[in-house]
């Protein structure tokens, strides 16, 4: 008898839930907006949350070798994103000034996005161009099965 | 300065409304502001690079309308998509006369910055007492 354990591990996968895309979401909202002035108990039972006003729209996109992000972030310059991946969460932050005194303005862009867990973390490729970020997340190669040996 | 929704894809000109597989556009976001002797308006377009952008001053309408030149390639399986890959189309109505010669604009990291010098015929004048 084979006395060894044919296993393939797998990270922990990271759960992520997919929030139902619902076409009468908004119409149902509203039709019992208007049919309980004030009532809003269903919250965001039909809805993704809505995004802070600093949330920039963001995709996400998956392909055999890579998953492919864009976040919208006009008038930011390349030295002024940051881009972070930790417990698979990517962190995009981006600050840009300018003017000074009265017209001083600042945009601030601020976003996570929860990504799959088979992201190779050493292989991220980020560029900006016309006020797009685009990130490419290559996956990892599929895991082998290991063959742990019994002592 | 006022706007002009263009939420409904067909109310903007008889070309959009002939044609409405082209006719699918989004407001993007301004800022429009006065700054002495000119209105300064910024226009948010991402994803748009410079050739993509078109203005045009037709009597006292601005139109900006903008083509984004960012891809997604067609083999690409979409998780989410919050971003809309349709064009910008951004109406504005000069209520004050501008200098139609000296307008500038620049496109800078998918912003649109425009210049639009008040014109003289347009600026407070000073009556001196006599």
């Amino acid at each position: 008898m084979d006395a060894t354990i044919n296993q393939s591990i797998r990270p922990m996968k990271t759960i992520q839930y997919n929030y139902p895309k619902l076409a009468f979401g908004n119409d149902f909202r509203r039709l019992l907006r208007d049919a309980f002035e004030g009532f809003d108990g269903l919250g965001n039972l039909f809805e993704r949350p809505a995004r802070p006003a600093n949330a920039p729209a963001a995709d996400l996109y998956s392909s055999d070798e890579a998953y492919h992000v864009r976040v919208e972030v006009p008038g930011v310059r390349k030295e002024e994103v940051s881009v972070s991946l930790e417990n698979s969460v990517l962190k995009i932050r981006a600050t840009h000034e300018e003017g000074e005194g009265e017209a001083r303005r600042v945009l601030n862009f601020d976003r996570s996005l929860a990504v799959p867990d088979d992201v190779d973390a050493e292989k991220i490729e980020a560029k900006l161009e016309n006020g797009v970020l685009s990130i490419t997340l290559t996956k990892q190669e599929a895991q082998k099965p290991k063959q742990i040996a019994i002592l | 300065m006022s706007t002009e929704s263009c939420e409904n894809t067909n109310c903007c000109t008889p070309a959009t409304a002939v044609a409405p597989a082209e006719a699918k556009w989004t407001k993007p976001h301004y800022r429009a502001e006065k700054d002495g002797n000119a209105y300064k308006v910024r226009v948010f377009l991402p994803g748009v690079a410079k050739s993509g952008v078109s203005v045009s001053l037709d009597k006292d309408t601005l139109t900006i309308e903008g083509v984004r030149s960012d891809t997604v390639e067609e083999s690409w399986t979409p998780v989410f998509e919050e971003i809309k890959r349709d064009g910008y189309r951004l109406q504005l109505h000069l209520e004050v006369d501008i200098e139609e010669e000296k307008i500038e604009a620049t496109v800078d990291d998918g912003v649109l910055n425009l210049t639009l010098p008040i014109a003289e015929a347009a600026k407070p004048k000073v009556i001196a007492v006599t």
